[in-house]
């Protein structure tokens, strides 16, 4: 698929909205459990942080749309259409951040201002598992139609969103003990997101196609090849659904994703994890979380560039990984028919 | 026993399409110019020509040397039965019609988000960047209950317009439609059977036709062919066969 710079922009930045605000609500709520509180501004700003991504993410996402002025039609039809709850639950969710960040304003008690950012991770979650949800219904496109759409969608912005808030809480001064806890979580997610993106593109290197064009055309014949696009120039079938992987962009792409995104942030979290149990500071976990941006920009390009519509077969543009469909190979290995 | 319900839509002989493209031509010509018109035509003499099709003409080649065929293949909206365009759409611009089965889209309540299209499997929606909409085949429902027009031409103009009659029109929910016979008679299929849409289009297959030609009644021409550059007919070419390698 033609990756939209809009979509690649708001699915990684609300996902670190996300991720953020989860780690600052996770970090209130640790730090009003134990007595001993995190300063408010650092929340505060956590919050902001998350909803300044949030909200690039949203004006980005105006962009792709042709219509802005019809833009609250999008959520009528919530009960069916992924899309649609994705569009609903984005402003809820900026809404309970924002209401977050107003009880901190105004010094409410401890357990309202709980309460609207447990609501918040509620829609937060509710969200990430959405804007998954809209790619991985899409059967005809096999490298998204998964579980792992949404499971990565969200983990990976867990563990910006960890880098960040372990940001946030260091230039707040929030003191070393909440960043070591925030450090050591979004270890772990970013570890975790790691795995699983692996996982993701093993499945999708071994995918195969799940149909070919003698289907798609219904001509009963093992060979059949395009001979005329009929246009005379490309058009929206053959520029929408297809990204041509030149020369191996894909690949350095992905090198780029694992290198940026996971490889070098957990080194350089790893290492102010050290540095902050020895007394220091931690100042690589602030390059990591600007790297782990652009890491997740290039994750989601490429997860749209990577995306192989069933509709190319009609163009010739469909490209076969050569994965082997398993239904037909335990047909191949299944007794001979009976003579007759 | 419950109405039945009416589904509309086009059968296509892949036996009988020549590949002309006038169904294409013909479709572009009435729906730029209809009542859901204009449809965007981006530098048409120039040399990146760009624009919104309904329909469209695909020619393949079956076999491998010499042992080919040529199958020419027009694609327009399936109308299918269990549309994933409508299900996925977030403003509900596109919808099935209870009362025909069509397909269409509500241009003015469209925001453009192309959602649908990615989740037609055929390729069958195109994006008009220049209204910011999404576009499909409408079966060319401002004609086929038009009353402007003579009762003879209310049908789609991908139909009236194709010179081997490869297309025809009707409810595929009729038994005795000349599309339900045509699709019982000739083993049509649809397309991509396993992607669960349930196209209401069929299409025919390619298959051997034989012509029985009575011998007798040739006549052969004095004239030298060399003239016209044509190949001088004999009497001993019995039948006509059709090169068809599937069926
Ligand atoms: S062919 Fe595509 S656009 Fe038409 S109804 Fe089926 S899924 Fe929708
Ligand atoms: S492009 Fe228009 S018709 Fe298609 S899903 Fe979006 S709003 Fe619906
Ligand atoms: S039915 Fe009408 S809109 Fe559809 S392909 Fe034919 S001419 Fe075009």
């Amino acid at each position: 698929m033609r990756p939209d710079l809009s979509i690649v922009t708001l699915t990684a930045l609300a996902g670190i909205g996300e991720g953020i605000f989860i780690f600052i609500v996770a970090i209130d709520s640790e730090s009003v459990f134990t007595g001993v509180q995190v300063p408010l501004p650092s929340l505060f700003f956590g919050a902001f942080m998350a909803l300044a991504f949030t909200g690039l993410g949203t004006i980005a996402s105006f962009f792709h749309l042709h219509h802005k002025d019809r833009g609250t039609k999008a959520i009528r039809q919530w009960r069916f259409s992924w899309l649609s709850r994705e569009a609903l639950l984005l402003p809820l969710f900026m809404l309970f951040v924002g209401g977050y960040m107003a009880l901190l304003v105004i010094g409410a008690p401890d357990s309202f201002r709980l309460m609207a950012g447990l609501l918040g991770i509620f829609f937060a979650m509710a969200l990430a598992f959405s804007s998954g949800m809209i790619y991985a219904t899409i059967t005809f496109v096999k490298e998204w139609n998964s579980a792992f759409t949404p499971v990565n969608f969200f983990m990976i912005g867990l563990a910006v969103g960890g880098a960040w808030a372990v940001f946030v809480l260091e230039i707040t001064g929030a003191g070393n003990a909440y960043a070591l806890t925030a450090l050591r979580f979004s270890i772990g997610a970013t570890f975790i997101a790691m795995i699983l993106k692996f996982l993701a593109y093993l499945r999708n290197a071994n995918i195969y196609s799940p149909t070919g064009v003698d289907s798609a055309i219904g001509a009963n014949h093992p060979d059949v090849v395009l001979m005329d696009k009929g246009a005379c120039y490309e058009h929206y079938n053959t520029k929408e659904y297809y990204h041509k992987p030149f020369r191996g962009l894909h690949r350095i792409v992905r090198t780029l994703v694992v290198a940026t995104l996971f490889v070098a942030p957990l080194f350089l979290m790893m290492k102010d994890y050290d540095s902050i149990i020895s007394g220091g500071s931690d100042t690589f976990t602030m390059v990591a979380a600007v790297i782990m941006v652009l890491g997740t920009f290039a994750e989601r390009w490429l997860f749209f560039a990577e995306g192989n519509h069933i509709q190319n077969l009609y163009y010739g543009n469909f490209i076969n990984k050569g994965g082997v469909n398993p239904i037909l190979v335990s047909n191949k290995n299944s007794a001979p028919l009976p003579p007759g | 026993m419950s109405e039945r319900q009416k589904q509309l839509a086009l059968v296509i002989d892949l036996n009988k399409c020549v590949g002309c493209h006038a169904c294409a031509t013909n479709c572009k010509s009435w729906n730029t110019s209809g009542q859901f018109g204009p449809l965007p035509d981006k530098a048409p003499y120039g040399e990146e020509p760009d624009g919104v099709w309904f329909n469209r003409v695909q020619t393949y080649e079956a076999g491998t040397f010499p042992n080919v065929e040529v199958v020419h293949f027009p694609k327009s909206c399936l109308h299918c039965v269990d549309a994933p365009c409508v299900k996925v759409c977030p403003t509900g611009a596109s919808h099935k019609r209870l009362e025909d089965g069509i397909v269409l889209v509500n241009y003015d309540d469209c925001i453009g988000c192309k959602y649908c299209s990615w989740a037609c499997p055929y390729g069958c929606r195109e994006f008009d960047d220049i209204e910011g909409v999404m576009k499909k085949c409408t079966l060319c429902v401002d004609r086929i209950y038009n009353e402007d027009l003579p009762i003879a031409e209310r049908e789609p103009a991908c139909v009236l317009c194709c010179p081997s009659e490869a297309r025809v029109f009707g409810d595929v929910n009729d038994p005795e439609s000349r599309v339900s016979r045509a699709i019982r008679d000739n083993m049509g299929f649809k397309l991509m059977p396993s992607a669960g849409t349930n196209p209401a289009n069929h299409y025919l297959p390619r298959r051997k036709v034989k012509i029985e030609v009575d011998t007798a009644r040739i006549r052969v021409r004095k004239k030298p062919a060399a003239d016209t550059g044509r190949r001088e007919m004999t009497g001993d070419m019995g039948a006509i066969e059709d090169f068809s390698a599937g069926g």
